[in-house]
């Protein structure tokens, strides 16, 4: 299918002056200064860690945070602070790939329902009504246990999760746009469908799919956390902020919180982050209904 | 102006035989709205059709594009354009023909522009699609064409989305994307409808110059007799899904056949007196 596009929508180029009360907001900077130290902190944590992430007895076992070992150390005396870092690579990359991948899928899959219906859309809704009826995270633990773990049967898992969402958002975005005029208008000087669809109706959809996709992130980050934390996906021994929780987890009964507590910041952490984000996405000013 | 005797001597572009149709609103069963309507828009011309409300004359002209709403069903008669059957014509065919062979401007059209892009874009990505130039080529032609409809200031202007343009100048630019694929039939449905008088007289003129600049036929449709007065040479009056009278302009204005015509000339006659 070929779909050329006109140009980059409004809504994902945003040059300052354009971002409109967005552009003050204090939630989306601080957002974004989060989501970046995370990231900074991934990338440097290929280069350089101050102790190796998965040596252990590289201090005394369970030593409370000290200038030596800023995180403290944990029950294997592994520095948590080298630790959580090398998990901020393998956290932060999951969330960003199953995000960019339920977007992708669910907005392309969903716009072809929406646009063409018919039995393709019959289809697509009982396939989606099939993965809603089921609990999330026990479909989740389920399809590990059965494909068995490994990082890419996570990102596949969880990005499987929100696509019902997407899909039905951007079904419901199409088809309430598609009888549009400007839709019209486009099949009048000689575009064909997809042309219509995705160089005309998708980029006028975008705004609350973008949305989604960011309160989503979060939600996907607290979920690769979980299933870390109950040694489901990611492999033993690799550092991974919900695996490290619960290794932690018997020591905080015993006051060593900072072998959970620190992981547990940095979840919070990256979930607050698209949370604020999103807020101020979604205060972006919406430029179709502007008089 | 040409007499439209010498109009009608032409070959029409435009032929529209005893075409009838309806809505399906249940399956099996069609609810007729156009009965039969025949009339032809000759080389050249510039031909109005008017009516009122719910006279079909939108829907003839959308069938015409072959985009007439999902549920209408064809149940008579054929549209030629060129000597080309286009109710015969497969939708890929069709596609040919929209926007490079024959272009159609709405009423609103402010909400014909897509809200997300910048004007000049929009323009220029019909150039592109339907002329296949470079992306320079098309933005040069874009500003050219922003000219000729009389935008002021077109090369800041089609930086700008389109809320931030008035009715009238949205509707120059609507008129600049559907001539920039230069046309050989362009229609108008109801192109002043919405907008001021000083504006709607500027946007008849600029129809006017441009049709005479560029020797367009042109399709004209309005419920307006004030507008088809100034801009048209020849007139078809449809009510109820027919036509009920076809002719010159002065004809038609100044001596209706049909009593349908003549109440309608005589009521916008009473307006304009008032």
């Amino acid at each position: 299918m070929t779909a050329p596009t006109i140009g980059f929508p409004r809504l994902i180029r945003p040059t300052r002056s354009r971002l409109g009360a967005a552009g003050r907001s204090w939630a989306l900077w601080t957002g974004v200064a989060i989501l970046a130290l995370l990231i900074v902190t991934s990338i440097v944590s290929t280069f350089w860690t101050p102790y190796s992430p998965t040596a252990s007895g590289t201090g005394a076992l369970q030593a409370a945070p000290s200038l030596a070992h800023p995180f403290g150390t944990d029950g294997l005396g592994s520095d948590v602070l080298s630790r959580t870092m090398a998990a901020a690579r393998t956290d932060v990359s999951i969330t960003v790939v199953v995000v960019l991948m339920a977007l992708v899928v669910g907005t392309v899959w969903g716009s072809l329902a929406g646009f063409f219906g018919g039995a393709f859309d019959y289809v697509t809704m009982r396939i989606l009504e099939l993965l809603n009826s089921f609990p999330s995270l026990l479909l989740a633990v389920l399809v590990i246990a059965v494909a068995g773990s490994g990082i890419a049967n996570v990102i596949f898992v969880v990005a499987v999760l929100p696509l019902p969402d997407y899909v039905r958002l951007a079904r419901a975005e199409i088809r309430s746009k598609k009888e549009y005029q400007f839709a019209e208008a486009a099949r009048l000087v000689g575009r064909g469908p997809f042309g219509v669809l995705f160089a005309h109706l998708v980029p006028n959809s975008l705004r609350p799919l973008l949305t989604y996709a960011s309160v989503n992130a979060s939600y996907v980050a607290s979920t690769v956390g979980a299933l870390g934390f109950l040694g489901l996906g990611i492999q033993p021994g690799s550092a991974e902020w919900g695996s490290m929780i619960a290794q932690g987890q018997d020591a905080i009964l015993s006051g060593q919180w900072w072998i959970s507590g620190f992981p547990g910041l940095a979840i919070f952490l990256l979930a607050a982050a698209f949370h604020l984000i999103s807020d101020a996405i979604a205060d972006l000013r919406d430029q179709g209904s502007a008089a | 102006m040409t007499t439209s005797d010498d109009i009608t001597a032409q070959p029409p572009v435009l032929d529209v035989q005893d075409f009838g149709g309806g809505f399906e609103n249940q399956p099996g069963h069609v609810d007729p709205v156009l009965h039969g309507v025949t009339f032809s828009v000759p080389k050249g011309s510039s031909t109005a059709i008017v009516g009122e409300s719910g006279s079909g004359k939108s829907l003839t002209a959308l069938s015409i594009m072959g985009l007439a709403p999902g549920r209408f069903r064809r149940t008579s008669g054929s549209i030629h354009y060129s000597g080309r059957n286009l109710t015969a014509m497969t939708e890929q065919e069709l596609r040919t023909v929209r926007g490079r062979e024959v272009s159609i401007v709405f009423q609103d059209a402010r909400s014909s522009l897509n809200p997300v892009f910048t004007v000049g874009t929009q323009i220029a990505d019909v150039c592109r699609t339907n002329r296949g130039v470079t992306r320079r080529e098309a933005k040069r032609q874009t500003l050219e064409m922003l000219d000729l409809v009389r935008v002021p200031e077109a090369r800041r202007r089609m930086d700008q989305y389109p809320h931030e343009f008035s009715g009238g100048m949205a509707q120059r630019a609507m008129l600049a994307m559907a001539l920039i694929s230069q046309p050989k039939l362009l229609i108008l449905d109801e192109p002043t409808t919405g907008l001021d008088v000083t504006i709607q007289a500027d946007v008849l003129d600029l129809i006017v110059d441009i049709k005479a600049e560029t020797g367009m036929t042109t399709c004209l449709i309005t419920h307006d007799l004030g507008v088809v007065a100034e801009t048209c040479d020849r007139v078809v009056v449809m009510r109820g899904g027919e036509v009920k009278e076809i002719g010159s302009c002065e004809q038609i204005i100044d001596a209706p056949a049909d009593p349908y015509t003549q109440q309608l000339v005589a009521d916008s006659r009473m307006v304009e007196n008032r």
